[in-house]
Order: structure tokens, then C-alpha cells, then sequence
């Protein structure tokens, strides 16, 4: 338990460090043990859950967000954000038609996301190359696939809670747009009579077209040590697969079916309208698994090359 | 021997991306065709070359460790993303959504679903449209869910600007037009007219058999569907009714002694003699047999062309005024008082989806009159009431006292009801000005073109094949007051930008000072 303790006090004295540093983590190194030995390690539920390397992946992501916040940076651009979204995605559109519509928050923030998710995730692998680091880990008893989702995660979870400051609108709606309604027959409860499953449907969106674009941002880095290049690359691999449906009304059938479906901003249009498809969902999660399968690769050919 | 190697990566790289591109097309098309056939083959036939070039890489791939990691690596991949791209492949195919919105909006009506459902045939859904063009995102949603119904419906994307010609063949004049094809038919939706019920009532009009016949009035000094001039000719209008699915042939009606049914509307654009007795029986006895007309009256004409034309229409009770309707700067086109710029719209359903877009009524006169018993009388468009009428003739058309105020109605509707031996009841469209549908009208404005075309589709009984209730708004409307708005601007401009700064500074001062 001490020991735990000691290396959750390494991971906030040591923020700015690469992941190397932070690997130790108790999970890590039971494995490595239980490796050793040959032994299974833990039993039950958590035995299982240990098994899957979550923790470990939930180690990195965690000390990842730690880093993200600790710089003063991600604030000020976090602020820089704000603004446009605020003045183009909100007041003018809102103010000026006088609907409580998100509609072109959603759509702003997915379009600064490709310029903004290459600059937060440029460093995630490039990095640990940079310092040599990336080799201590690879020495180490953390899977490949560990480090590569606990990264992503970690650049996930920040990009959502950058994003978080758009719930203000939707306070400000429930305010306006004040209705009461009864659940279960309990006494009456406040709440906005807004169109929560429009809403719940945009940010679903939002979610995995923010998560896309972290792992595409993070297999850009997993190029390169390099940050600067790692972010040009993967601001024109985002910028790519977003507008690759514009060709299709350039092009014949059928060809055009393909670059319909392939550009990404065409697989996000139906969540901001309320509709989930299975296509744009699947779309979306390929991306992901694909990107985050071969990152890991990338990291993995560092060992037979 | 040195320049092997590379050129034998260089050709097993072409090989695979050849092979990848070969396999694209494959999977697009469904089937082998040339397309990727060749690809293909090439690939293949670039892959053996790179074998015959470098055959020690290929002992190598066996002996040497690197080599069999490297390989069993790019197999691995290959078969991820091979696997990650066919459940693409198949899930583009599917239609299955989940709509959370609160009154359904993405979901189509069940009448739409049926007639969609009803199409037996290839139906090609082509948007004529620019990605920036406002209203571009909700139209091809709504036609991707008809195409989501029946995979016979094909919805695709052209900008008009990249293939001009193509988009004239179809009538199409400007960007944000859909065009509906099936077995050789067309159906034109113009901007403003492209919600579910236009397009599932364009889709019924294309499935039905029926080519509703326009008989075009000639030798009265009508307007000529032939006549290409730039300005006053009215070829577009020809080539729109073609498009719109309507048979057109022309009357003569002066030697007409009867209209017959095969007559579904009868337009008599701007004629400029009288109507001969003969002419006058036989649209008498085609109205009364609940017959439909199309009668555009210029203003200032012979006052007996208007008297013969305003008794045809005792019946209906209404009248042309025969006077010229003048309008101040600020309610005309390009500041020509002569021009009307109409925004005013009534209940007809011609003008159901006009609202606060621009129609051009150039030289119009007064329509009058409230309708006679029996017949049922709708505005479809009036002047501002800054507009005055010019009774007579004259060179200043500056106001004078005389001149009576506006509003003036430019175009209306009335039907009467079947009486004698009618089954039906009769239509007719009554409009100001014969320069409604003239080619400069018709080029500059979307508007005047669903106006010539809604009144066809009125004088048909084909403006409401299909009544499909209207969804409320995706977003529901606010009232807020200016403290309202201030405070808003305060929270989301100010407040939260200010706070992130904060949440930096502080930050920056831990990592500073402790």
C-alpha cells in the first residue's frame, strides 16, 4: 500500500516527465512478478479486470491528464476556444434566430478540433522518442497496446472536459425554457423543456468524432519524434478524412458512394440532427481501433526493426 | 545489382497499392469488372516481378528473423484493417438509426414510407447543390431516409457550376435545385419546396401514368413557348413544363369550336386582340365543364381584349383592372417602379412555401373583384401598399391625386364549384402581368418559376396529392428579453473565457511559486 502511495506521489511531483517514469505502477509491477514466477497473480473480478491491462492503461491516462492540466498552455487555449465558439457557435445563431439551437456549436467545435487535437496529442509518443524513453517502456512490463490506449484515453478524456464549458448552454436553455415535469410521481421537478435526445445525440457525436481525431493525432505521433511534424501530419490526415466527402460531387456514380461514405464530416452531420446511424457510429469506432491497432504496430516494430 | 533492390520495393509497393485500389473498385461495384479487373491483374503481375527481381527477399522472408517478424507484422495489420473495412463495407449498406429526437423529426411519415416503398423502378434523386448552399445538410438527409426505404432511390450530389450543361438539360437555373428522375420523367423541386411532402407528392406524381396536357393559346398575340428571345421570349417556361412531366400543344383558339378533354389547362398568356366569338364559346363550354385556365392580362391593353376576357369571368367574380400598378423604390426590382418586387403572399397553396422570398410581377395590372357565388377566391400575390395604380395611359408616372392606393392583388385564384354537367370543379389562375414567366423573369427568379409552375400544379389538382402533417421545429423558439440577452453575453463571452484564464494563472502560479 506504501508503495502505491510513494509512486502515486512520483506521479504528481513528476507531471512533465514521460510515461517511463511513471510506469511503475503496482499493477505493472505485480505482472512483472507474476511473470517471473509464473504464477497467477490476483483471482476474481479484479483478477480479471487485471488481466485485461485496464489498469495499467488507466494509469497512463491518468498521469496523461495530470500532464494535460498542470500545463498553463491547454488554459489559455481552452479560453481561445471559448470565444469563437461562444460568439459564432452561440450568440449569433441564438441571439439572432431566437432557437435554442446547438447545432452550430457542435459543428465549430468539431471544425477547431482539427486544428486544436494534432497540437494536444503531437507529444503523446513523439516524446517519449525525443527523451528515449519510449525504449524504457518498451523494456518494461506495460504492454504496447497498454501504453497506446492509456495515452489515447488520457487525450479523450481532456479534449472532453475542454469541450465541458458548452453544458453552459445548455444550462442556459433549461433556464429559458423552463418545464415541470413529475418523475414517478414524486413531486415536481424543474427542468428546461429542451429536446434532451437532440442533445444527448450531438454530444455523442462530439464524443467519438473528438475520440477519432485523438487517435489519428496519436498515431501521427507514433511517426515521428519530431512534435512539430506530428502535428502537421496529423492536422492534414484529419483535415482529409473530414472533407473527403466533397469529392464525391465531383465525381460519378459510382465512385461517389465511396467518397460520400468515407468523409468523416458526412458521418457526423446525422448526430447533430438527432439520428444515430449504425454506419456513422462503426465509421467512427473503426477509425479508432484501426488508428489505435496501428499505432501500436508502429510502437511494436521498434522491437524487430 | 544496386539498383535492384530499391526498384523491387518500388515495384512490390505498386503491386500492393494496385492490388488495394483493384479491391476497392471490387468491393464498390459488387462484382469483377474491368475497372478493378485490371488493377488486379497488374498488382498480381507487379508482385511477380518483384519476386523475379529480388528472389533472395524471399528466402529472406523465411531465414532471417527480422524479415519473419516484419511479415507476420504486415499480415497482422492487413488482416486488421481488412477486417475493420469489410464491417464498413457492410454497415454503409445498412439504413439502421436510432432517431432521439423528441417528435421524430428524421423519421419519415408512414405515407412517405409507402410511397417509397411503391417504387418498382430505377429512381435517381440528383441534388443540384453546392455543400454551402443553405438548406443543403436537411434535403439530402430527408432524401437519404426515401433512399433508405427502397434501395431503387439513388440520392447523389452534383455542383451545378462544375457541369453547367448537365444542369440545363434538367431545367436546372440555379444551385439548390433537386431533380427527381424515373423511367424517363423528371420532377424539378426548387429551393423552398424540398420538405417531405413535396418530394413524396413529386414521387407519386412520377409513378403515375399521368402527363397532364398544357394547350398553349396562339394567334391572339399570345406569348410563344417557341419565342427563345432573351428577355420577353418564354422557352425556359417551355423547357420547365417539360421538365415538370407537363405535355405541352398549342391551341388555336380562335378556330377552336370546342376544347375537348384532352385540354387538362388552358394558358392564355398576354393576348393583345379581342377574343373572337369562337374563342369565347369554346373557353365558356370548357369552363363550365370544369375546365382550368391559366389567364395572364397585361395592363394597359385594347379595352376590349380586357372586357371580353372579364366576361369570360363573371362567373368566377373577378376582373382585370387594365391599369398599370406602380410601386416606390424601396418594394421594386432594380429601382424600375414599372417592377414590382413582391414579398406579399396569401393562403393559395401556389404560394404555400413563398413566404418573405422575392417574386418580379414587371408591367402588372390590378386583379378585382371578390368572387361570385359558388366560387371560392384566394390571394397568391399583391403588391405593398406603397404601390399605386395608374388607371390610363400615360408618360409621368410620378403619383398623382387621382391614382387609387394600394395594395393591389397581381395574381390570384378561383375555383367554382361543379355545377350542370361538371364533375369537377373549374380553376382558373388570373395573373397581372404576361411577363410572369418570360425568360429574364424566370432566370433571375426561383420564385416567378414556382409560381408558373404551382399554378400548373394548382390547375391540375396536383398540388396536394399527399398531406403529410408538418413536424414542429427541431429547436424550440425563445423569447428572450434584452436583460436576457445581456446576461448571455456576460456568461458565454466574458465569464467563461475568464475563467479558463484563471484556472491558467493559477496553474502557472503553482508551478511558479511552489
Amino acid at each position: 500500500m506504501k508503495r502505491r502511495e510513494r509512486v502515486e506521489e512520483l506521479e504528481v511531483e513528476r507531471e512533465e516527465a514521460p510515461t517511463s517514469e511513471v510506469v511503475a505502477a503496482p499493477e505493472t509491477e505485480a505482472r512483472a512478478e507474476s511473470e517471473a514466477t509464473g504464477e497467477p497473480p490476483r483471482a476474481g473480478l479484479y483478477g480479471t479486470f487485471w488481466r485485461t491491462g485496464l489498469l495499467t492503461a488507466l494509469a497512463i491516462a491518468r498521469r496523461e491528464l495530470g500532464s494535460y492540466f498542470v500545463s498553463p498552455m491547454a488554459w489559455v487555449v481552452g479560453a481561445l476556444v471559448i470565444l469563437p465558439v461562444s460568439l459564432f457557435g452561440y450568440l449569433i445563431p441564438v441571439l439572432g434566430q431566437q432557437q435554442a439551437t446547438m447545432d452550430n456549436v457542435f459543428s465549430l467545435i468539431a471544425f477547431l478540433y482539427l486544428f486544436l487535437v494534432p497540437l494536444y496529442t503531437m507529444r503523446l509518443i513523439a516524446e517519449e522518442r525525443r527523451h528515449g524513453t519510449l525504449e524504457m517502456l518498451l523494456a518494461s512490463p506495460v504492454r504496447d497496446s497498454e501504453l497506446v490506449i492509456g495515452k489515447w484515453l488520457g487525450g479523450v478524456v481532456f479534449l472532453l472536459a475542454t469541450t465541458a464549458f458548452t453544458l453552459v448552454y445548455v444550462v442556459l436553455f433549461a433556464v429559458y425554457l423552463p418545464d415541470k415535469i413529475k418523475p414517478f410521481g414524486l413531486s415536481w421537478l424543474l427542468v428546461g423543456n429542451l429536446d434532451w435526445g437532440l442533445l444527448i445525440s450531438g454530444y455523442a457525436g462530439l464524443v467519438l468524432a473528438g475520440a477519432t481525431f485523438v487517435a489519428i493525432g496519436l498515431l501521427a505521433s507514433s511517426l515521428t519524434q519530431n512534435q512539430i511534424i506530428a502535428a502537421v501530419v496529423g492536422v492534414v490526415a484529419l483535415i482529409l478524412i473530414w472533407y473527403l466527402g466533397a469529392f464525391a460531387q465531383f465525381i460519378g456514380p459510382p465512385y461517389d458512394q465511396f467518397f460520400d461514405y468515407v468523409g468523416g464530416q458526412n458521418r457526423y452531420q446525422a448526430f447533430s440532427r438527432g439520428q444515430i446511424f449504425l454506419k456513422d457510429a462503426l465509421y467512427f469506432a473503426s477509425l479508432i481501433a484501426g488508428s489505435l491497432f496501428l499505432a501500436t504496430r508502429v510502437i511494436e516494430s521498434r522491437r524487430w526493426r | 545489382m544496386r539498383w535492384e533492390r530499391p526498384l523491387a520495393v518500388l515495384t512490390a509497393a505498386l503491386g500492393v497499392v494496385l492490388l488495394g485500389v483493384g479491391g476497392a473498385i471490387l468491393s464498390i461495384q459488387g462484382r469483377l469488372t474491368t475497372s478493378s479487373g485490371y488493377p488486379l491483374i497488374a498488382g498480381l503481375a507487379l508482385l511477380i516481378a518483384y519476386a523475379l527481381l529480388d528472389p533472395r527477399a524471399l528466402t529472406d522472408l523465411v531465414r532471417s528473423r527480422r524479415s519473419r517478424f516484419g511479415t507476420l507484422s504486415v499480415l497482422i495489420t492487413a488482416l486488421v484493417i481488412g477486417i475493420l473495412v469489410l464491417a464498413n463495407v457492410l454497415a454503409a449498406r445498412s439504413t439502421q438509426s436510432l432517431d432521439l429526437t423528441r417528435f421524430r423529426v428524421n423519421t419519415l411519415a408512414p405515407q412517405s414510407v409507402l410511397e417509397a416503398q411503391s417504387v418498382s423502378q430505377s429512381m435517381d434523386m440528383i441534388m443540384f447543390f453546392r455543400r454551402s448552399d443553405p438548406g443543403f445538410d436537411d434535403t439530402k438527409a430527408l432524401l437519404d431516409r426515401f433512399a433508405s426505404v427502397n434501395p431503387k432511390i439513388r440520392v447523389s450530389v452534383q455542383d451545378p457550376f462544375v457541369d453547367p450543361v448537365q444542369a440545363r438539360q434538367f431545367g436546372v437555373i440555379t444551385s439548390g435545385t433537386v431533380v427527381i428522375r424515373y423511367g424517363g420523367k423528371t420532377q424539378l423541386l426548387n429551393s423552398g419546396s424540398q420538405g417531405e411532402q413535396d418530394v413524396a407528392s413529386a414521387v407519386l406524381k412520377l409513378e403515375s401514368s399521368r402527363s397532364p396536357s398544357v394547350c398553349w393559346t396562339v394567334g391572339e398575340g399570345e406569348r410563344d413557348l417557341k419565342d427563345a428571345a432573351q428577355i420577353t421570349g418564354y422557352s425556359d417556361a417551355a423547357a420547365q413544363l417539360a421538365a415538370e412531366n407537363f405535355t405541352q400543344r398549342d391551341l388555336l383558339l380562335s378556330q377552336t369550336g370546342e376544347i375537348g378533354s384532352g385540354c387538362d389547362i388552358v394558358v392564355v398568356m398576354g393576348p393583345s386582340k379581342p377574343l373572337t366569338d369562337t374563342g369565347a364559346k369554346a373557353l365558356t363550354g370548357y369552363l363550365d365543364a370544369g375546365g382550368s385556365l391559366l389567364l395572364a392580362l397585361d395592363p394597359w391593353t385594347d379595352p376590349a381584349v380586357a372586357a371580353r376576357y372579364n366576361d369570360l369571368l363573371k362567373p368566377y367574380g373577378l376582373t382585370f383592372t387594365d391599369g398599370l400598378v406602380v410601386e416606390d423604390a424601396a418594394h421594386s426590382a432594380d429601382r424600375d417602379p414599372t417592377t414590382p418586387a413582391v414579398v406579399q403572399y396569401g393562403a393559395s397553396p401556389i404560394a404555400k412555401d413563398l413566404a418573405n422570398r422575392v417574386s418580379f410581377f414587371p408591367l402588372a395590372s390590378a386583379i378585382a373583384g371578390s368572387g361570385a357565388a359558388g366560387a371560392t377566391v384566394t390571394r397568391v400575390a399583391s403588391s405593398s401598399d406603397q404601390s399605386y395604380l395608374v388607371q390610363d395611359p400615360r408618360q409621368d408616372l410620378a403619383r398623382k391625386p387621382a391614382d387609387q392606393a394600394g395594395p393591389f392583388v397581381l395574381m390570384e385564384t378561383s375555383e367554382r364549384a361543379p355545377g350542370g354537367t361538371a364533375a369537377k370543379p373549374s380553376r382558373v389562375v388570373l395573373v397581372g402581368t404576361a411577363s410572369l414567366g418570360e425568360n429574364r423573369a424566370l432566370e433571375f427568379s426561383v420564385v416567378n418559376r414556382q409560381l408558373l409552375v404551382g399554378s400548373l400544379d394548382w390547375l391540375s389538382a396536383q398540388e396536394n396529392l399527399i398531406a403529410i402533417p408538418a413536424k414542429p421545429n427541431r429547436n424550440p423558439n425563445l423569447a428572450l428579453t434584452q436583460e436576457q440577452q445581456n446576461l448571455n453575453v456576460f456568461v458565454t463571452l466574458l465569464l467563461l473565457p475568464l475563467l479558463a484564464g484563471v484556472g491558467g494563472l493559477l496553474v502557472w502560479a503553482r508551478r511558479r511559486l511552489f
